[in-house]
């Protein structure tokens, strides 16, 4: 059975027109006839999450990404449709569940400000009932994977971002919850706790089998992460699938700039590739787009290396952006 | 189509069976981790409960001084009204020292931090009470326990058993009416994101509570204060009791309906909470 | 009392640059004042809460002393109306004249904040800035809840005339009124001082509301004070806020008396200003020296 079950979701939201001006006559006319208008944030969605996947949850600000994950944790409910969370309805049974949940919200903090993150993990282990042994257990593994040993003495408001990022995915996990939301989790972080975070995510769910939904803009987060990627814009489903069918089908291309010692005149090919071009008028800087799947890059440098005179070479990688924006083209170009 | 039972089920969330014993052992845990957290700012408690000695013994010794000219006030006379007084501070800080948060609840939908909140497996109002609990205010209980005991003394009220069981029960009681309409007042802000405005329209006519007999005021605003805005049970009714007037109430069942009229008021209040909390989650913020 | 007017050598040149100053200053009084309009508005909510608690305080009061009075009207020097009025006009100047709000507030919150030394680099005296702010609040707070509460107030409970005739006691009333603002003002502000010192604005408040409400006279009119308590009142600048204007109004205080009082007031208003202007002189000193 899949951990997560979500069939035509939808979720509308009564929103009060903001008529524009601020004049006298627009004043009145607001205060007289206040306009409803209704809004899907999100629309028939379905999607299974099976134990132990790590899936990302992609789309642009406003897709509806935050809206769905309150839905998967009883905070909102439903429009319409079902969202069954370890074969429980998180809206009405939102105390079963909140016991094998765990959540991360970026830069929102459910740590005690005032007191040593091991207080507040004391706490969090009294409500959520973890026998002393098992907690014990747990907190040397996440003080070992997340380094919380330097700070787990230190009240939340001396830590550093990524200091509190690491304690509270710490909290979220003391319970050994079933399924782990990460809402944005490395925004404003730096490489080495990136790092390590994704590092903890993964070990997690080697050791104890739990499902992770991630929400994120990072794309590294989702390389070295995520199984599967579902991806939402405007409140529906645009895709779903592993990472590489996801690259390979939208951003199949990669592209090389080549910096060239001296220009080289006449036609320049590189074979294989998809597209050759200038990027200057002297002639110096060179772009080559090829596609990954029929062209590794060496290939492509070494064909390079041998028939021009290059000085530098620099590869760039497809942005989630650019997925995103492939699939946003295809999706309105569908009638 | 669904069947309108299962449209009504289906905007029920099931009875949160989290238990009395448990939420009071987690209300119990978030006002320690809560102590702990202020320890820094110990010496603004000790400042601010200074601060309402100061400001209550201002208000008693003009109190006192009218009261030299006049003898009595709507027939009350200068210790009945001090222990008026006092038997709304002592309900008042009663009611502060474990409510204080409500005010809050403005602030929690506005920015957002409901959620992490309905995460946990713990009552909701519960964690926002328990959050910190207002220490200032056992200058309130203390000073009106005080001021009671002084005026009770020179009244001449004997003090029994019986009598101080039911000191005990209609200060409890009327701290539970003072909070039942903080929190229905409060609990507005799921409808009308500032909240906390209507609570402050109140404050004169607590102020007006904690002052003078209500009679004095007539029988409309008598009658309005039972039922409506039933700051009558705060302190009038209970002092009515205690003083041995109870039949100068409007009817005297209704004073010794204190203690069911703060059930009652505590229901509504609790009934009004679920309701936007239930509007929270099926709207958003 | 600015300090941007500095004792000159006599002359042309420094009556214009007088002159200038005092156009400059009354400018700024017009802008504060719209600012202070605006504010008020802002918040419609706010707003009717405030109204409804001004009307709930003044029938409270009012009625109070009609039941007093109808208890033993012999207690009274003055009428039935002209006391019902007195409860009135106090419970209502004293949402204008508070001691809840105003420069100690602002110069705690600055002191709080440690921002009080951009306040020394602006061209006009604070003490004056303030007042000038406090002023547009004060009118804004006069012709939005005061005129319909008072109106409410003279429907419900009837109003008496000011004694002496509306033009001669109303103008006494007036110009008392006007003393009573600049005098609380520099209380005020002295009070906002010793909250630098004491970089304790909670004790301050609580204390400042202690004396506020029992030598002010607002509450309880001092004609029924003990004689020990009337006479410390009668020592200080504090009646001079509240009862001053009010028993004129009432006639408790009348003929000759009434230029005595208004003497009195200006004598307190002309001490109070200096000690304003030694004060922030004072703090001033302190700050360049400690820092904010």
């Amino acid at each position: 059975m899949s951990l997560i079950d979500v069939q035509d979701l939808t979720k509308t939201f009564k929103v009060r027109q903001h008529s524009a001006g601020t004049g006298t006559g627009a004043v009145l006319r607001r205060l007289l006839r206040p306009g409803w208008e209704l809004r899907e944030a999100v629309s028939h969605v379905s999607f299974t999450l099976d134990e132990g996947e790590i899936v990302g949850y992609l789309g642009p600000n406003g897709a509806g990404k935050s809206t769905t994950i309150k839905c998967l944790c009883g905070i909102l409910v439903p429009t319409s449709g079902s969202v069954r969370v370890a074969g429980l309805d998180p809206f009405r049974q939102r105390v079963a569940l909140a016991g094998r949940l765990g959540a991360v919200f970026g830069q929102k903090t459910t740590l005690w400000w005032d007191v040593p993150v091991a207080e507040t993990y004391q706490l969090l282990r009294e409500i959520y009932e973890v026998p002393q042994p098992r907690y014990q257990e747990t907190l040397a593994l996440l003080t070992e994977t997340l380094g919380l040993g330097e700070f787990l003495h230190l009240p939340v408001r001396q830590l550093s971002l990524g200091q509190r990022v690491r304690a509270d995915l710490g909290a979220a996990f003391l319970h050994r919850p079933r399924l782990l939301l990460l809402d944005e989790p490395t925004i404003g972080l730096d490489v080495a706790v990136k790092a390590r975070l994704r590092q903890f995510v993964k070990q997690m769910r080697d050791l104890t089998g739990v499902t992770v939904l991630l929400t994120t803009h990072d794309l590294r987060d989702i390389e070295l992460l995520c199984d599967r990627l579902i991806i939402i814009d405007h409140g529906r489903l645009l895709f779903e699938g592993s990472i590489e069918e996801t690259i390979a089908r939208y951003a199949p291309d990669s592209t090389i700039l080549v910096e060239l010692a001296a220009p080289v005149n006449g036609p320049l090919s590189v074979p294989g590739a998809r597209e050759v071009a200038r990027d200057d008028p002297d002639g110096l800087k060179l772009r080559i787009r090829f596609r990954r799947a029929e062209l590794p890059v060496t290939e492509v440098t070494a064909y390079l290396m041998r028939h021009y005179p290059v000085r530098d070479f620099r590869l760039q990688e497809p942005q989630v952006e650019d997925i995103l924006r492939q699939l946003y083209q295809q999706r309105t170009s569908v009638p | 189509m669904r069947s309108l039972r299962e449209r009504i089920s289906s905007r029920q969330p099931q009875r949160q069976r989290i238990g009395l014993r448990r939420a009071l052992r987690h209300w119990w845990l978030f006002v320690r981790i809560g102590w702990r957290s202020r320890a820094i700012y110990r010496a603004d408690i000790l400042l601010w409960a200074l601060g309402i000695v100061v400001i209550n013994l201002a208000d008693l010794a003009l109190l006192g001084v009218l009261l030299r000219t006049f003898t009595s006030l709507g027939g009350w006379s200068i210790w009945e009204i001090v222990y008026l007084y006092c038997a709304f501070l002592a309900a008042l800080g009663l009611q502060q020292l474990f409510t204080w948060r409500f005010i809050f609840i403005q602030d929690y939908v506005q920015e957002g931090t409901l959620d992490p909140l309905l995460l946990r497996p713990s009552p909701t109002l519960l964690q926002i009470a328990g959050s910190e609990l207002a220490y200032k205010d056992l200058a309130h209980i203390g000073l009106g326990l005080a001021g009671i005991a002084v005026a009770a003394t020179r009244i001449g009220l004997p003090w029994t058993p019986s009598r101080l069981a039911w000191l005990v029960v209609l200060l409890t009681s009327g701290a539970v009416v003072l909070g039942g309409i903080t929190l229905s007042l409060c609990s507005l802000a799921f409808w009308t994101v500032r909240s906390r405005v209507f609570l402050s329209g109140t404050e004169e006519l607590q102020e007006l509570f904690q002052h003078f007999p209500a009679h004095i005021f007539g029988n409309w605003f008598l009658r309005l204060t039972s039922t409506v805005l039933p700051f009558a049970f705060v302190n009038y009714y209970p002092t009515l009791i205690l003083l041995g007037r109870a039949d100068q109430a409007p009817s005297p069942l209704l004073a010794y309906a204190t203690p069911l009229m703060a059930l009652v008021v505590a229901g509504v209040a609790l009934g009004i909470w679920r309701l936007g909390l239930r509007r929270y989650q099926s709207t958003g913020s | 009392m600015s300090a941007a007017v500095r004792p000159a050598p006599d002359g042309p040149a420094s009556a214009q640059a007088a002159w200038r100053s005092a156009l400059h200053h009354l400018a700024l009084l017009r802008a504060f004042s719209r600012q202070g309009l605006q504010v008020r508005l802002a918040y419609r909510s706010e707003f009717w809460m405030h109204l409804l608690n001004t009307i709930v305080k003044m029938a409270a009061i009012a009625t109070v002393w009609r039941v007093l009075y109808h208890q033993s009207p012999g207690a009274f020097p003055i009428g039935r109306r002209q006391m019902v009025t007195y409860a009135i006009l106090a419970a209502l100047s004293s949402e204008v004249l508070t001691w809840w709000e105003g420069p100690h507030f602002y110069l705690g919150m600055r002191i709080r904040l440690g921002t009080l030394v951009g306040d020394l680099l602006r061209p006009i005296s604070l003490p004056y800035q303030l007042f000038a702010i406090r002023l547009g609040e004060s009118l804004a707070l006069l012709a939005t809840i005061t005129a319909p509460a008072l109106l409410i107030g003279g429907l419900v409970f009837g109003l008496a005339p000011p004694a002496g005739g509306y033009l001669a006691g109303g103008a006494a009333f007036a110009a008392s009124l006007c003393l009573s603002f600049v005098v609380l003002h520099c209380l005020n502000f002295l009070a906002g001082t010793v909250v630098i010192l004491t970089t304790s604005m909670e004790g301050v408040a609580t204390a400042w509301h202690g004396v506020m409400t029992i030598l002010s006279g607002w509450l309880v009119p001092l004609w029924f004070y003990p004689g020990w308590l009337r006479a410390v009142a009668d020592a200080l600048p504090f009646r001079t806020v509240f009862f001053t204007p009010l028993s004129i109004y009432v006639g408790f205080t009348h003929g000759s008396g009434v230029a005595w009082a208004l003497a009195e007031q200006l004598g307190w208003t002309a001490v109070l200003m200096v000690a304003v202007a030694g004060a922030w002189r004072g703090v001033r000193r302190r700050l360049v020296i400690q820092g904010g």
